[in-house]
Order: structure tokens, then sequence, then C-alpha cells
């Protein structure tokens, strides 16, 4: 129906207070936000017309971030700084933006580009020590298999220590630890936050298994090509 | 109280959809408490996709927080998961809002839609630790109020609350308001009691400690003896002007999906067709219409302060409303390049419907329900439905003839004086729709056709309280003939569980003693009843027969004569009229609709409470 004219790259943040918002349900508001927005939004052509948005990558429920990348295409040339200022007045609170940019109206998906992410834990019931050693056994490890639970598939066993790009030790922070890790992205190699915390949590003998849960925030997501680092807005 | 909020974090992680307790909603009010406040919770007993879409509590919601001393969050019934988790951990429910304890709250607010959610009326409570007797409850506890169309015969859970509006909300929470402030703030009045006497003088408030049921020797309901300062009948309340009314303009918009996910607006209220078995045709009169300019300037409004992709323009029969020509017409313009589209829920069975349905939106793509109620013109007369044989092919004719190739039908059964050939009748009609839209030739694949029937549930306040409700092994054998005389291929049939329709039926006309049995049955595990997979009618049965009770009095026909439990609770809709209405219907008499016909003399109309209709001329 519409053709687009100009494609624009959002991070978007999601609070702590929204990270039990699921994908689906961030996607359908994040759509309702840019029709409050009044923007000049492209649709899709067909029988269910529906406005082309594309994300870089699905979020899991329960974790906040600081990095959603999502693609809108307008019907209109404009300026990031419009799309930033315009839909950051009607995001629910909780939602932020902070940054726009136009990209390559034909350039590829950045769901076919980004291959990693930087994860922060925080957890506030644990020993320093405890972790730090936990960390440092993980990151000697040569192996970790997990079984991974899938939908609608058989389980299934693999080694994530190759998806475990780098961790770092975990410092103090207010009355809690917080601690980084860049973990490979999606396809095969892919690792999920909590498979690696998984893993940790088995070499923490000793503590309630159930007793901490990290909160999780995603600080960023990017391609990795060896020690080359891309962000999204050049790729 | 323990700090629940870190505790609920921990919990969310287990459950199934956690954005349904997680709050923070667009357009929900922040989390800040304020002790001087009067704080409401307004919880809807059922899910929160099903709650999320109630108009009413997202009114009540918007005014309360509008009024500079009150203060509203909200609560639904915790699906199992969460319920469990809840009481594994030993939490209380709690608001969305601010993630307090339903307990902290001066009122818990809890809407009265449906019989069926009864016993989450008593989850809720227990999850709260709010004693379930509204005569158990301290100065220290919330004052539990109801309110909606089972509060036209509320007896049943009568005993667990301490309040029930009967009638419109707008004004009356207002009210409500400054007295409680008056009461918290150390004025007058002084005790619970007090204010609860305070509180019945406001109209449409009805306070059931204040009446206590007589009954006979042998059992039966004799009458109310009502309390020293308490009115002998409680009058509905109404508001007469839909204009000068607070609209919710910003209402929340829910992360989960909703079970109806779009904006609402209301283009009137109530409704005088006057079908005999629909309650809320009786009990919400007069119609009372919102200017079209009013409804086009709020529409504009919440969708852009929502983002929806949709705007449903509701009422008890859309179709009825003066302008709607007009105002769909400019509104469906104005709106389309917006891509946003307009629903007319409740169409008439007639052209000018179908045919309106299909201007504001692709039936051909959608297809249309229909629900002519009963198989013959004679049944039909008996219920006032008011559709004829003519209206019903005009219709079909209209939707067919644009393409439309899904037809769903609905029908109730049970009906009184409903006899083998008014089941007939369901299958003849069926295959008049195959027929016309054989003839119709526009589409070459074949009719979808969806054919769904209930159970007739008589209501209390209507022409039909006094009849029974069909028994179940009757029902199955007319459900089997129906199903006889399908056509093979071609038409889907479904029907209500006739256990469920039972329960509806006893306890939409039930009384108080009926209270001890849904907190039996509450123990015993029922929840979450309108749900079919979680409604077990054998747990039903044992709390019965726990408490002492009867079932088949509550479903067999009343004497006439006799006092209803309910005769204290004042629709305005006389108890003549309803008599006077049964006799025509057994009589096959028809009664016109007093907006374009002769009053009927329904006992409503009174000083400015009257039929309130533009006209579309005056809107162009």
């Amino acid at each position: 129906m519409t053709t687009p004219s100009c494609r624009v790259r959002c991070c978007v943040s999601i609070s702590k207070g929204l990270r039990w918002v699921s994908h689906l349900e961030f996607l359908r508001s994040f759509t309702r936000a840019l029709r409050r927005a009044d923007l000049p939004v492209a649709y899709s052509q067909g029988f269910n017309p529906h406005a082309r948005i594309s994300f870089a990558t699905a979020r899991p429920v329960g974790m906040a971030s600081e990095a959603e990348y999502v693609d809108v295409f307008f019907e209109e040339d404009l300026i990031g700084g419009r799309v930033k200022e315009d839909l950051g007045r009607v995001l629910p609170s909780g939602m932020a933006i902070p940054r726009c940019e136009v990209v390559d109206l034909n350039g590829a998906s950045l769901a076919s580009r980004v291959n990693a992410s930087r994860y922060l834990f925080e957890t506030e019931d644990l020993d320093r020590e405890h972790l730090m050693s936990a960390v440092t056994d993980l990151q000697r490890a040569t192996e970790l298999r997990i079984t991974r639970v899938r939908r609608n598939k058989p389980d299934r066993e693999l080694d994530i220590r190759p998806g475990i790009l780098s961790i770092g030790s975990p410092k103090r922070r207010g009355a809690g630890l917080a601690m980084e890790a860049e973990l490979a992205m999606g396809g095969e190699g892919g690792v999920r936050p909590e498979e690696l915390w998984r893993c940790l949590r088995a070499q923490l003998a000793g503590t309630d298994p159930e007793g901490f849960r990290p909160i999780v925030t995603r600080i960023d997501i990017h391609r990795r090509e060896g020690d080359r680092l891309i962000s999204p807005w050049c790729l | 109280m323990p700090e629940i909020a870190g505790a609920v974090e921990n919990i969310l992680g287990r459950v199934r959809n956690p954005s349904r307790y997680m709050g923070a909603e667009h357009n929900a009010v922040s989390g800040d408490w304020d002790p001087d406040e009067v704080n409401f919770v307004l919880a809807y007993p059922d899910l929160y996709e099903v709650g999320t879409s109630h108009l009413g509590l997202s009114i009540l919601y918007s005014i309360i927080n509008a009024h500079p001393r009150g203060r509203a969050e909200r609560t639904y019934s915790p699906d199992l998961d969460m319920e469990r988790e809840l009481r594994d951990a030993g939490l209380p429910l709690f608001s969305l809002e601010s993630r307090r304890p339903v307990g902290d709250f001066d009122f818990i607010g809890i809407t009265l839609q449906y019989e069926l959610t009864y016993t989450n009326i008593v989850n809720l409570l227990d999850l709260s630790g709010i004693p379930l007797e509204a005569s158990r409850r301290r100065d220290c506890d919330p004052l539990v109020i109801g309110g909606g169309p089972c509060s036209y015969n509320v007896e049943p859970v009568a005993p667990f609350f301490d309040l029930v509006l009967l009638g419109d909300g707008e004004e009356f929470v207002g009210e409500l308001i400054d007295l409680y402030g008056a009461w918290k703030g150390g004025g007058s009045p002084v005790t619970r009691g007090d204010f609860l006497k305070a509180a019945a003088a406001i109209e449409g408030c009805y306070v059931p400690s204040g009446y206590q049921p007589i009954y006979s020797d042998n059992g039966d309901f004799e009458g109310m003896r009502v309390q020293p300062g308490y009115p002998p009948v409680v009058k509905r309340r109404i508001v007469t002007d839909l204009d000068a009314i607070p609209v919710p303009t910003s209402p929340v918009v829910p992360y989960a999906e909703a079970v109806h996910d779009r904006a609402v607006v209301e283009l009137f209220r109530g409704c005088t067709r006057g079908c005999r078995f629909c309650m809320p045709g009786l009990v919400y009169r007069p119609v009372r219409e919102r200017s079209p300019g009013v409804v086009e300037g709020c529409a504009r409004e919440i969708l852009e302060n929502t983002g929806y992709e949709e705007i449903s323009l509701v009422s008890l029969s859309s179709s009825d409303y003066s302008c709607i020509d007009p105002l769909s017409e400019r509104m469906a313009r104005e709106l389309g390049e917006k891509r946003t589209s307009i629903s007319l829920p409740s169409l008439r069975v007639d052209h000018f419907s179908v045919a309106l349905a299909g201007r504001v939106r692709e039936v051909r793509n959608t297809g249309i329900t229909l629900a002519p109620e009963a198989g013959t013109q004679r049944l039909r007369d008996v219920i006032n439905k008011g559709v004829t044989d003519e209206d019903y092919t005009a219709a079909l004719e209209t939707a067919f003839g644009s393409g439309c190739d899904q037809l769903k039908l609905y029908f109730m059964m049970g009906l009184p004086t409903e006899t083998d050939e008014d089941i007939l009748g369901i299958s003849r009609m069926v295959g008049v729709a195959r027929e016309i839209y054989k003839e119709s030739g526009v589409s070459r694949r074949p009719l979808k056709l969806n054919l769904s029937v209930a159970c007739f549930i008589p209501k209390p306040q209507t022409p039909f309280q006094w009849e029974p409700q069909l028994g179940m092994e009757e029902f199955s054998r007319r459900v089997s003939l129906l199903r006889d005389n399908l056509p093979r291929r071609g038409v889907r049939l479904s029907y209500h569980d006739p256990g469920s329709s039972r329960m509806e039926a006893i306890f939409a006309r039930g009384d108080r003693r009926l209270a001890p049995a849904i907190v039996r049955a509450h123990a015993m595990g029922a929840r979450l009843e309108g749900w079919t997979e979680h409604f077990d009618g054998s747990i039903w049965e044992r709390a019965f027969e726990d408490t002492g009770i009867s079932e088949e009095e509550y479903l067999g026909r009343r004497g006439i004569d006799l006092p209803l439990p309910w005769d204290h609770l004042d629709s305005r809709v006389t108890k003549e009229f309803l008599s006077g209405e049964l006799a025509r219907a057994l009589r096959g008499e028809i009664t016109p609709d007093c907006r374009w016909g002769p009053c009927s003399s329904c006992g409503v109309c009174e000083g400015t409470v009257r039929n309130e209709v533009f006209s579309a001329d005056d809107y162009s």
C-alpha cells in the first residue's frame, strides 16, 4: 500500500519495572506509541496491513534492557531527532528512547547482522568472594554442557562455553553485586543469560539454589567479528 | 504487613503471563500512596485479560482518581499458578499500582458482572485476609462495596458486602468519598455501623446488614425485616444526562492482550426494546443517549491517548442509536485515514443494522453475528424480540449480497412456552439462511455457519422472573432434536454447558441461604468458573449437600403473589408491569418500544428521568 521512503533505527530502553512485559506485548505497545505520536509509519500490503517495524532480537520475559533496537519504516522522510522527540513524549512510563538515527533504507535487517549482546547481572543476596570464585571456575572451564529445553522440540544438550564471549568479575554496587557478561546471540551458538547463570549456580555449592535470582539487564547489542565490535548504528 | 513488592518480583519469574500482575501500564496512575486520601482498590473478580476490558471499572477509576480526595488502584483474580505462589509465600493479594495489600485500602470495590464469578469474589477476600462476612469485619477492615448487573439480586452474596450500589456510579462515588472522608477525618459518623447507616441514605446505596430475611417454618421466603433507619426499598440511582458525566478518555492500556483489545465509547445507556428475558433491558431504563458530538470528541481523544487500532461504539443495541448513521459514517471517514476501524456490537436482526455494519466495516472479511433468539414467530412474540421472518431474511440478503460467507446465529432454548415446533423452527431458519446464501451466488465458497444455543435463564427483575428453568435432561433432549434436524454438513452446532447455566439460574434468583454454599464450594476448590475448563459441577453438588440447599427449589416456578428475595431492590420498573408483561407473553402479545410507540407504563419515568433521544436531523 505505501512504499517506505525512510528507515529510522530506534534504541529503546525498558526499565526493571517493565521487565515482565513479553516481546509480543512490547511490540504491540510500541506500535500503539507510534500511533499516539501520529508519525507517518509505512504499512505492509495485503489482507491485514500492519505497521512496518522490525526488531533486532526478541527480549526474554523478565529482562530489563537499555538497548532494544527497533527499525521503523516511514512513508515520509524524517529526521531521527523528530522521531525521538515525538515518540519519547508518548511512550509508556518505564520506556525511554535514548537515540534515533536514519539508516540505509535498503540495508540488511539488524536481526541478520547482530550476533552478541552484553548483559548486566545484579543480585543482592550473594557473597562477593563466593561469586568471584564461581566466575573464575567458569572462566577456566573449557567446556560447559547444559541441557536446553526447547518448546515443541526435544531437549538438546550442548556446550555453551564457546558462546560465553567474556565474563567480568563481580563488583559491589549498592547493597548487592553487579557482574557483566557478553554472550553470543542467535543461531546455534547463542547463549541465554539464564543459561550462564545456571552454570554459575552449579559452581556455587552450598548456597540455596532458589535463594538468589539476578535481575538481568541487556546493556548493549552489537556485531562481534573477532576483536572487532560493530555497533548497531554502523550496521 | 510485610514489604511485599520485592517478594512479588520473585514470584513473577515463575508464573504465566506475568505482566498481568505487574501494573505500570500506560495511563495507569502512579504508585504514590497517601494514607490521608480515600483509597479504593477496584477489583474485577476474574482474570486480568477479562477485567481490563470492563468499561464500568474504567469509568470509576478515572472519576475516583480525578476526585481531590480520592484514589483508585486495581486488582484482578489471580490465575491458578499465581494464586498458588501467593499462598505458598504467605503473601496477600495486592494492588497493581502500589503493590499494597488489598486489606490496606479503605474500600474494595468489586463488580458483580456474572453469577459464576461469585467464588472468585470469595477468593479475592480470602486472599486479602479480610473476614468473608461483613458482620465479622472490624473498623480497621476495608469496606467491601459491590455494583453492576448482579446487584439487582445481590442476595446470594449480600453477606460478603458492606455496601452495594444499585445503578449508575458516576455521581454516587463522589458522595461516598465525601461521606467517608468526614468519617476518616474524625467527624461524624463515628463507628463503622454509623457510617453504613449514613451511607444508606445516599440514593442507590444498599446496606445488606440493615435487612434481615424472614423465612417461614417450611423455609419459604417471607420478606425482609428492615432495621430502623434504613429505607424499606432501595431505589436505583440514575444519571439522567450522559453528556454531563465524565468519560474515561485516558483509559489504562494493558500490556497483556485483553479479550476486547480496543477503545470503547458509550453511545447510550438503557434499552426499551423490551425483550422479556433480558435483565439489562429492564434494569437500565430509560434510554439515555449521549449526544453525537460528544461521542465523536471522546472517541478522538481516547484514540489519541491510547493508540488503539479499533474503537467500539457500545450500548445494549448500538444500531438503535438515533444518530448512528451519520455518526458512524463521519467517524469511519475520519478514522479510516488513520487505519482505525469501528466496531458496533449487539446488532439487531434487520436490514438496517446489517447494512450499517457493512458500511463501517468489511463484513465480507469478518462475517456477521445475528441473534434471533427463538425459532418461530410465535415464540419471538412471547419473548417480545420484535424480529420478524422478513427482518431475518432481509438481514441475510444484505449480508450475503455484500459477500459475507460466515454467519453466526444465536438462539436460546428452554424459553417459556417453548415446544418441539419451536426447536424445529431453529433448523428451518438455518435452512433459510443456506438457501438465501445459495441464491445470492456471490461467493463460490460454502457458507460457514455457526449455530450457538444457550440455555434460557430466568433472571430477576424481568417478566420471566417467575418462570422455571428447563431441566438438564430435557435440555439435552431438545439439543438432540435440533441436531437431528440440522444438515449433516456445513453447520457447526455449539451449546452452553447446561450444568453451568443451571448454576447461573440458581444464583440469579437465589437468596442469602446460598452464601454458605459459595463459601463451601470455594473451600473445595471452585475458581474461575466462567472458564469452561475450570467449571466443575460435582463440587457444587457436594457444596449444596453440605449446606442443606435444595437446588430444585431455586429452579422451579415461583408463585406470582409470593414475596421475592429481591423485592426490596428497586430497579424502578414496577412489579405490576413485570407481571403484566408475563401475562402478555403467555398470550403471545407484543409490547412496542416506548421510544417510538406509546408508553408501556413500566414505572421508570418521573421528572427528569425519561427517554433522552436525539434526532439524526439535528446532527449533520
